[in-house]
């Protein structure tokens, strides 16, 4: 469950105050999984980040009464001298996962061969992000958070990525920001709509999605 | 703050410890961006300063203020000044090291700092004995207390610190500051009573001096390695006193501000 608690978040951009939602209550329960829309600039990836808790609300409060993840396939803590057996190897020790069964989990799942054990600054782009998805995949969360769903690899890869997360899904919810009404519909079932300041949650994403199309089309 | 479940202590105290262990190996095995770099000027910044003072001091005069090697008196200021100042430097930076590790949920500033106050206090402690360890070779001290030497070492390391706690938040407010504090710094050591005894310093001076923790926690420290040395302006309450505020100011700081810190700059 995830509780938002008379929640402010605004910031301060050339003297001028800037809101993302303010003073917003609601709750989400379980096996909800929560698309966000609204137009760029509107706050999308700071509430999910608010939603994590990697960084605070202004006033007010978030309640998780759940495990939530980083952003799926995060690469940007991967450090460059490290190999990417040493990086997974890390993230495991902070979820206090068995080190050796998410390392040989990534290993498996990225395919990333004997490239595994060299620094990650050797990767292309592709192999990085193969990385970083499998990390994700290996570890069990309640709430995956996604900031926009990219595709990695070639298309063996892709349907290999989209059959675990799915099969992942079955027990975990996702948090997602997206622009495309087909991603949304297919993997939440509520919406939060941000537009000028405000943040409005609706039970059902379908509202949520006409609500941003009527938002759209006004301006 | 925010674990997201009501576990019991144990249970978050052993997460707390695997997430700081897992900064730790991290930080080790990269240490701060370079292989071996790091753990070279960790040895070398106070060598190459010992042996410029030996040099330049063995010209000027014939004996140093406190028995007979020039090496082994700058040795016991510059170490315990340097355990100050790295480990200011080192937590200083800490969180700015560390800031894409924040974007897991279960990172938080202060898991960055322990783990280097940890990394930091091990690396001073191979450091120090590989200094003195040699110095004990080319010269013969004739006897080392422990008990000052390692209660002054701890309390340059909490001072540093605590100092270097709060600037991780000072130093995110304002970069004017960071500069100003990096010049202001610099010289330190000369005030600092590294390479010579605050009674050698005239009536008004000396007290000024004294107002600096740092010569008392070096005046504790050479008490260690010259029984014969008294050091009796060392005031051990100003001093404890001092160091364990500065901590938990400083980690009071960085409570306070845990939500500007996150953001970047």
């Amino acid at each position: 469950m995830i509780r938002l608690d008379r929640m402010t978040k605004s910031f301060k951009l050339k003297g001028e105050t800037r809101y993302i939602a303010k003073d917003v209550s609601f709750t989400v329960p379980r096996g909800n999984s929560i698309g966000l829309l609204g137009r760029n600039g509107a706050g999308k990836s700071t509430l999910l980040r608010l939603i994590a808790g990697t960084i605070k609300p202004t006033s007010g409060r978030i309640i998780r009464l759940a495990n939530v993840s980083f952003p799926l396939g995060f690469q940007g803590s991967f450090n460059g001298s490290l190999t990417g057996e040493q990086n997974v190897r890390f993230v495991a020790r902070i979820y206090g996962h068995d080190t050796e069964e998410l390392v040989d989990y990534v290993q498996d799942f990225a395919e990333l061969g004997k490239s595994y054990y060299m620094p990650v600054k050797s990767y292309s782009s592709g192999m990085k992000a193969r990385l970083a998805f499998g990390v994700s995949m290996g570890i069990d969360f309640d709430y995956y958070l996604v900031d926009e769903i990219t595709a990695v690899g070639d298309s063996n890869f892709k349907k290999k990525c989209k059959r675990v997360f799915e099969e992942k899904l079955q027990n975990s919810d996702i948090i997602m920001v997206s622009h495309s009404n087909a991603a949304l519909k297919d993997y939440c079932t509520t919406g939060i709509v941000l537009e000028d300041g405000s943040l409005t949650y609706f039970a059902n994403i379908d509202d949520a999605i006409a609500m941003h199309g009527e938002n759209m089309a006004r301006r | 703050m925010a674990q997201m479940y009501s576990e019991p202590l144990h249970k978050s105290l052993k997460r707390q410890f695997s997430i700081v262990f897992a900064l730790l190996v991290r930080e080790m095995t990269t240490r701060y961006g370079n292989k071996f770099g790091g753990y070279m000027w960790a040895v070398l910044d106070p060598v190459l300063h010992i042996m410029i003072f030996s040099t330049v001091f063995s010209a000027i005069a014939r004996v140093p203020p406190l028995g007979r090697d020039f090496a082994l008196f700058f040795a016991t200021g510059y170490v315990t000044f340097y355990m100050y100042r790295s480990t200011s430097d080192q937590i200083s930076s800490s969180v700015e090291a560390n800031r894409s590790l924040l974007n897991y949920p279960v990172v938080r500033p202060y898991d960055a700092i322990l783990g280097r106050i940890i990394l930091q206090t091990a690396t001073l402690f191979v450091v120090s004995m590989c200094i003195f360890g040699v110095l004990s070779l080319r010269t013969t001290i004739e006897k080392i207390d422990l008990a000052p030497i390692l209660l002054a070492s701890l309390l340059s390391i909490c001072l540093g610190a605590g100092v270097g706690a709060a600037n991780i938040v000072w130093f995110h407010l304002s970069s004017t500051y960071q500069q100003v504090w990096g010049i202001i710094n610099r010289p330190a050591f000369i005030v600092s009573g590294v390479f010579y005894l605050p009674e050698s310093i005239p009536h008004p001076f000396r007290e000024i001096l004294l107002w600096n923790p740092l010569v008392h926690i070096i005046g504790l420290f050479r008490t260690g390695f010259y029984p014969t040395y008294r050091a009796s302006y060392v005031s051990m309450p100003y001093i404890t006193g001092l160091a364990i505020f500065s901590i938990v100011f400083g980690l009071f700081l960085v409570w306070l501000f845990d939500a500007k810190i996150r953001e970047p700059k």
